[in-house]
């Protein structure tokens, strides 16, 4: 059996056994909580700092964070012409928590924005980054336990996403810049 | 135009989650102001300012989670949640500013000493 499918059986055949894992599941798996705790963990960051350095710096992270986050999607989305993946529900027996996505299952998009975050964030402030690969671990976990996705999906995604935050802090010459004048227009505006 | 890409729906969904995010990003800024001593975002000094942040947050998942019945059927998509989002963000930041300002300006009217009857009438 294909160790993707293999490893997706082992979580998803789970489903139904632990009432209590299924309603947390439900909590964590939906278009709400994750991206909502993430999002604010972001605001959280912009206005974060001691020193107006360390703001600068954390408030750099959001804006590339904002980048990656518009990169990682039109990547996702030009991929969806060229390759379509159908979802777990789909092609196999599946116990499934969540409801039924039409878009292509791999790379999974919200594990790309959730990693987009936490790479974001490394480059600011470490232990924030590492509360979102707990928090985006958890979204890919219990998006595998729902039936919504492949764990080569959720992978993918979390590796578009990180990938393309890593792209856009190499080419720091072209997008320090363009965050800076981000922050000083929003400073201007008393939004920072 | 960018607006036009984007479906709202009929139901009360896109207001609701337009809440949430409103006081789930005021009580985050209440949070992040008392950490850091932000002054013009702080609203309430010291650990009120952190629990004020903390109730907000936590009431505003509670009472979406509460009263939105669409949660777990397909709903507003991705770019519909962004620009929710970034639009409670715009609104949240002016609100933090005016409120912490009118707190600020009425503290200070109280700690200012009153004014005594001599002061107010001096003697010629």
């Amino acid at each position: 059996m294909n160790p993707d499918v293999w490893l997706f059986h082992l979580l998803n055949d789970f489903v139904g056994t632990i009432p209590a894992l299924d309603w947390l599941t439900r909590f964590i798996v939906n278009d709400y909580t994750i991206p909502m705790a993430i999002s604010l963990i972001a605001v959280w960051l912009w206005f974060a700092g001691a020193t107006p350095d360390e703001q600068t710096r954390n408030q750099r992270a959001v804006i590339f964070i904002a980048l990656g986050i518009l990169f990682s999607q039109a990547l996702i989305k030009d991929l969806s012409y060229y390759y379509f993946r159908p979802r777990p529900f789909a092609t196999e027996i599946v116990k499934l928590l969540f409801y039924r996505p039409s878009v292509s299952s791999f790379p999974s998009i919200p594990i790309a924005v959730a990693f987009t975050f936490a790479a974001g964030a490394w480059h600011a402030n470490k232990r924030i980054a590492k509360l979102l690969i707990v928090l985006g671990t958890l979204y890919a976990l219990a998006r595998v336990y729902a039936g919504a996705h492949y764990p080569s999906d959720v992978i993918g995604g979390a590796l578009v996403g990180a990938g393309m935050v890593y792209i856009v802090t190499r080419l720091n010459f072209v997008f320090m810049p363009l965050a800076d004048l981000g922050i000083r227009l929003a400073r201007r505006l008393s939004m920072g | 135009m960018f607006l036009n890409l984007l479906h709202f729906g009929d139901g009360p969904q896109a207001i609701n989650y337009f809440i949430f995010c409103l006081v789930a990003i005021l009580g985050t800024i209440q949070a992040v102001a008392a950490r850091y001593a932000r002054r013009d975002l702080l609203w309430f000094d010291g650990p009120i300012g952190y629990a004020l942040g903390g109730v907000m947050i936590i009431g505003g998942f509670v009472w979406f989670f509460m009263t939105d019945q669409e949660i777990f059927i397909p709903g507003l998509a991705g770019g519909e949640l962004f620009t929710i989002f970034v639009a409670a963000f715009i609104i949240a930041v002016p609100i933090t500013r005016l409120i912490a300002f009118a707190f600020a300006f009425a503290r200070l009217r109280a700690l200012a000493p009153a004014k005594t009857a001599r002061e107010k009438e001096p003697s010629l």
